[in-house]
């Protein structure tokens, strides 16, 4: 025992010691990595000493004790302390003392997200996991194990602005493909949250189209949203996979959303009632996915489907002709609808209220404003930019050695078979 | 229209905000106590006092004697709230402000564990986002708003009612403009009735609004036709523009 507590306290006051240089700091992660087992194996004497140490000055130390502690259940009336303590850790905690532990301050945040969930109080981890995000971020195209939860709490706690404030970033860095698909599909449903379709869209596809040795419910999961998301967005859903997609999500995706892809067939006769009448009858199956909202949206971009597709043959048309045509019941319906479009600039138009007509224009843009031109310019600037990226990427390849040594063994047996065939054509 | 609009964001605030005031008997300064031996002093104490100040100097006369009376509601959660950034925000009538920083203000409270629900200005909170046309983020916020406040804070449901009502009809300047620029773009003629309805005025009112923007009116049938905006802006091509191209090229070609 009297050993224990020495071994305790000199713990205690290396850690005082070292937290300076970052050489100290560094020396002070060996000595911790020895002496690991014995701060697991009591973690309530270090619970007590903690006190002695300032989580902003000692903070590699400090995370040691503090991933100890809460490495073990946790009782109920502790777990709001337990979830004071770590937040304030990530908000004074020093970025570079965390990092050389990455998986500890990782799964010390993991804890604080499981612990919010218990209290019923997931908003509670959304300033702190933003900020131990960035803390422990090299930069901000690195995904990191905490994107998923970040995202997962601000969806519980409904707080999807700052949500979409990370996925703003561009990702070209991913460690596990778990995470990957989890702050892909998180990501989409903040999305939604904000209609921002288009950027929900890209999240699902990736999600879809990333490579896979085995079928997850992520995936399948992601896959129904893209095809709802793909109807209300682009009125339209494409059934073929891009080439690059993995053969098991092309095998079996189809089969674990078979509702979803008749939903999208339906939709494609552009006839609403049957449309209505499909969901209907496949009611529970949308609402057990937790997707029936996603699926009235669906049914209402319906109409103004039918009108897009009205501007594609006529220059102008009647109220009452749209309305028949879109399957809307009056003509001051159909004029809210279109109102909405060109509001949306989704089509142009002008309503002429006296003879009761839509005159459909052609798009008035002439890209030959300054606003284009500039719109141009940085649409060039970031495709320039990502080129780059990728030649990098392309380089940093065809130099890894386990890529060339795989390529290297394909190539020489390649070159065998075809010695090995040149004169059996020779033969012919 | 502008003074109505700041007359809600302002009666809101106080009957919303029985969070705006940490109540204090030592003259209107206190050191808040802020949970798990915290060492630091919030804020929040010299913003009770600025308010205290101000209420005291008549500025915000009206609202002295209302805050009496909530005065003797619990204000536990008020305690450990700093809401100066919001009194600032509001004071300089930077409206478009109101909502980021209650959202932050929101997540630091919550982060630190306080129960900050029954305390909250969800009034201002949700104007703050209906001010910048934020549906999703005022709808959200109104989901995450605990039945017990719903019930108990009938302001709070009030604004929720109206910013929906706002956002067919907004009575603000601002939308009457927007509403104006949609109508001309999407009509070329449009009943009297219907640009009423559109701006949230009466019948006369819109008539005379649209003609001063060169509208005519045709009384028989009572149909308005509009006037297209033709919108001027000055071309310049910046010299530095051709220095890019360059650029571009020789990216192509490397």
């Amino acid at each position: 025992m009297n050993l224990n507590v020495n071994s305790v306290d000199s713990l205690v006051a290396e850690i005082q010691g070292l937290s300076g240089s970052s050489q100290d700091v560094n020396h002070l992660n060996n000595l911790l990595k020895q002496s690991e087992d014995i701060i697991r194996s009591q973690p309530t004497t270090f619970a007590t000493c903690i006190t002695q140490l300032d989580p902003s000055l000692h903070s590699l130390g400090y995370l040691y004790i503090l991933e100890a502690c809460t490495a073990g259940p946790i009782p109920e009336p502790q777990a709001n302390e337990l979830v004071l303590s770590v937040v304030r850790f990530i908000d004074v905690c020093s970025a570079e003392q965390i990092r050389l532990v990455p998986d500890k301050f990782i799964s010390v945040c993991k804890r604080l997200h499981e612990q919010v969930m218990v209290l019923g109080a997931p908003i509670r981890a959304v300033a702190p996991l933003l900020t131990a995000i960035r803390k422990i971020q090299p930069s901000s195209e690195h995904l990191t194990p905490l994107h998923p939860d970040f995202l997962q709490v601000c969806v519980s706690s409904k707080c999807y602005k700052i949500g979409y404030s990370i996925l703003e970033d561009d990702i070209y860095e991913v460690d596990q493909p778990r995470d990957f698909f989890l702050y892909c599909y998180y990501g989409g449903m903040i999305c939604i949250g904000q209609k921002r379709f288009a950027k929900a869209l890209e999240l699902f596809h990736n999600v879809v189209t990333a490579p896979m040795s085995a079928m997850n419910a992520i995936a399948v999961e992601a896959y129904k949203k893209y095809i709802l998301v793909s109807l209300i967005h682009l009125r339209q859903f494409s059934a073929t996979f891009p080439k690059y997609t993995s053969a098991v999500a092309q095998r079996n995706l189809k089969n674990f959303s078979q509702p979803y892809i008749e939903l999208a067939n339906s939709y494609s006769t552009g006839n609403i009632s049957e449309l209505e009448a499909f969901v209907l009858a496949n009611q529970d199956k949308f609402e057990n996915g937790n997707n029936l909202g996603l699926v009235k949206q669906v049914v209402s971009s319906m109409y103004k489907r039918n009108i897009q597709r009205l501007t594609q043959t006529y220059l102008t048309l009647s109220l009452q002709d749209i309305a028949n045509t879109a399957q809307i019941s009056t003509a001051k319906e159909a004029e809210m609808h279109v109102l909405e479009m060109i509001e949306d600039g989704e089509i142009y138009a002008t309503i002429n209220q006296k003879d009761g007509m839509v005159r459909f224009l052609e798009d008035p843009e002439e890209y030959k404003t300054c606003e284009m031109i500039e719109h141009i310019d940085s649409s060039i600037q970031r495709i320039m930019k990502l080129s780059k990226k990728l030649t990098t990427m392309d380089e940093s390849m065809a130099m890894d050695p386990l890529y060339l040594s795989k390529v290297g063994r394909e190539r020489q047996r390649f070159d065998f078979d075809d010695f090995d065939g040149v004169p059996q054509k020779f033969n012919l | 229209m502008g003074l109505l609009w700041r007359w809600r964001v302002s009666r809101w605030g106080c009957c919303g905000g029985g969070g705006f005031r940490s109540r204090s008997s030592d003259g209107g300064y206190r050191r808040c106590n802020s949970g798990a031996g915290q060492r630091s002093t919030h804020r929040g104490v010299c913003s009770g006092g600025r308010r205290r100040y101000k209420a005291v100097n008549g500025v915000l006369g009206c609202e002295e004697e209302e805050e009496e009376e909530r005065g003797k509601g619990g204000c536990r959660g008020a305690d450990r709230m700093d809401f100066s950034q919001l009194t600032d925000a509001m004071a300089s009538r930077s409206y478009d402000k109101v909502a980021d920083v209650c959202d932050q203000l929101m997540l630091q409270i919550a982060s630190q564990g306080v129960a900050f629900q029954d305390e909250w200005p969800y009034a201002v909170h949700l104007l703050g986002h209906i001010y910048l046309n934020d549906l999703n983020s005022a709808r959200f916020l109104w989901k995450s708003v605990p039945n017990s406040v719903k019930e108990s804070r009938p302001e709070v449901a009030a604004v929720w009612k109206i910013g929906q009502q706002l956002w067919v009809r907004n009575y603000a300047e601002r939308y009457t403009r927007r509403m104006l620029e949609l109508l001309m773009s999407a009509y070329s003629t449009i009943s009297i009735q219907d640009t009423a309805l559109f701006l949230g005025m009466n019948e006369n009112d819109a008539t005379n609004y649209v003609m001063q923007q060169g509208w005519s009116v045709d009384v028989a049938s009572k149909m308005l036709t509009v006037k297209k905006q033709v919108i001027v802006t000055e071309q310049k091509i910046d010299p530095s523009k051709l220095q890019r191209l360059t650029e571009y090229v020789f990216h192509l070609e490397h």
